[in-house]
């Protein structure tokens, strides 16, 4: 499964959204439509860390790096590479 | 029972920061032990809340509970700022369910019983008198209320919601008056007040099912930029309270009966409040008082301590974000903690994550509620990421209700948009009057 198919299965199955499944699109501003809110920038979080092993910084949670799916997944692979 | 010797996590005071917290950690499974000073049901203020904090009731299952008791749902906001009246619901900001004007005595009691209800070791009676803070066995000394009793426990960490008495903020010295709001606060209860509802009419108070009520909030004349009004219709009785100055109050005398005088003199000078209040009986000694008790903190977490809800920071009341920001920072420092307790190594950085999300919020409400508000540093930084971090609907609201008390300014600049053209709102309406 890739990065962004698994990101997406997240955001479907644990986070804010009760409308139709097909709209959240890899550039789907999560965001903007109340999709990743207070609460669910923590959730995201946790299961980054724990599904891809790595470790975010508290300067890295901001808007530019949650905003859609895209943006998390080359934040995931960023640190990735930063091993 | 008998309080235990050692936990998981001690929490300290069982308002909403606290039961919220307790109820979070024991979902995680973590040994919780809650200290209250006082036994619940307890008087408090600030019965007003806005429709986000079922969010976390939500989280933690006290919802049914909180609706089984059929608080009073209120429908928005009707607000009258140096003379113009503003109203605002919150249904057109997509929120389904109600915002409550709810009796904190009762409120906070269910909270606190849904928490002993998921397994947190709650005790009543009981003050927190010391701290011992040590990387990884803090240590909290405490006695029971027949003042003989003294005991300790040891935990991992430690959560400070305490609310105003702010134990170990208090004790750590880590905590500041707010220079910028220096005001205290005067409340009563009224009997048969009439209230304002959204159609922009007052009604009888025996209306106020079938009719939903407007938390009714106007500026007070004479009182600069500060002094306000609210007026908050509960289920039996009506919560009516004045904001003001810190040097107003100099002129007053400082006695219970002074305090009443003025307070009710006060009620019936303002405008639209004094025929709200034309036939109400107020009830003889309901006047309270909380003198300067605006603070802000200068730290909000450390090696095995957080602070959550008003043990952290406190500003003018104004839009009722209190017991909000409370299950917020709850729910963020229960994140905290179990991240803490399952990666050792992390706990600098989950302490890091809890303090700047928690800081941006605090400074959001803080820029709001600031007649004029410079953005500069980096706890304004962080209110400005906390604003882009919200829905677009969600960034309206907040545009709104800093308009509604001409603070839209403040709010644009955090925003980002100083142009003014990037947030408008059509979602409040200005009136001409409020008819009788």
């Amino acid at each position: 499964m890739t990065t962004v198919a698994k990101l997406r299965d997240f955001v479907l199955n644990e986070l804010h959204w009760d409308e139709s499944r097909g709209a959240i699109t890899p550039d789907f501003p999560l965001i903007e439509n109340h999709v990743v809110d207070s609460m669910g920038l923590l959730m995201l979080v946790s299961f980054v860390e724990e599904q891809f092993g790595i470790a975010l910084a508290d300067e890295e949670l901001v808007p530019n790096n949650f905003g859609t799916i895209t943006s998390i997944a080359k934040l995931i692979e960023q640190k990735k590479s930063e091993g | 029972m008998v309080i235990p010797t050692r936990c998981d996590v001690v929490v300290i005071g069982g308002g909403p920061g606290g039961s919220t917290t307790g109820a979070l950690l024991r979902q995680k499974g973590y040994d919780v032990v809650l200290l209250e000073k006082k036994r619940h049901p307890r008087f408090n203020v600030g019965e007003s809340l806005i429709p986000h904090f079922w969010r976390y009731c939500d989280v933690t299952g006290s919802t049914a509970a909180l609706e089984a008791e059929d608080f009073i749902q209120k429908a928005g906001g009707t607000v009258i700022w140096n003379g113009v009246i503003r109203q605002m619901r919150f249904q057109d900001f997509g929120y389904g369910r109600s915002a409550l004007h709810v009796e904190r005595d009762r409120f906070d009691h269910i909270l606190l019983e849904h928490a002993r209800r998921q397994g947190v070791q709650v005790f009543e009676d009981v003050s927190v008198l010391r701290v011992d803070l040590d990387d990884g066995q803090n240590r909290v000394a405490y006695r029971l209320a027949d003042g003989k009793t003294p005991g300790e426990i040891s935990c991992r960490f430690v959560i400070d919601a305490s609310g105003q008495n702010a134990v170990l903020a208090k004790q750590l010295g880590i905590r500041v008056i707010d220079e910028s709001f220096r005001f205290m606060s005067v409340w009563g209860y009224f009997l048969d007040s009439k209230y304002v509802s959204t159609d922009g009419r007052a009604h009888t108070f025996e209306h106020v099912r079938s009719i939903p009520p407007t938390t009714f909030v106007s500026s007070v004349g004479g009182l600069g930029e500060w002094g306000w009004v609210w007026h908050i219709p509960l289920r039996e009785s009506t919560s009516v309270g004045l904001i003001l100055p810190l040097d107003e109050m100099k002129k007053v005398k400082a006695t219970d009966e002074a305090l009443e005088a003025y307070f009710l003199r006060t009620c019936y000078e303002i405008p639209y409040l004094d025929r709200l209040l034309e036939h109400a009986r107020y009830i003889e000694g309901s006047t309270h008082i909380i003198r300067d008790y605006s603070y802000r903190p200068t730290q909000l977490a450390g090696p095995g301590f957080f602070l959550v809800g008003d043990a952290a920071a406190f500003v003018d009341p104004i839009f009722s974000v209190g017991a909000v920001l409370a299950m917020y920072s709850a729910y963020l420092a229960t994140w905290a903690i179990d991240r803490s307790f399952k990666h050792r190594g992390q706990i600098a950085q989950n302490q890091a994550i809890f303090s700047s999300q928690f800081l941006g919020r605090l400074e959001v409400s803080r820029a709001l509620a600031l007649p004029r508000y410079q953005a500069s540093g980096s706890a304004s930084d962080l209110a400005k990421q906390v604003v882009q971090f919200e829905s677009s609907l969600e960034q309206e609201l907040m545009y709104v209700v800093a308009a509604v008390t001409t603070r839209s300014e403040n709010f644009l600049e955090m925003a980002q948009k100083t142009d003014g053209q990037g947030i408008t709102s059509d979602k409040y309406r200005v009136l001409d009057e409020i008819a009788f």
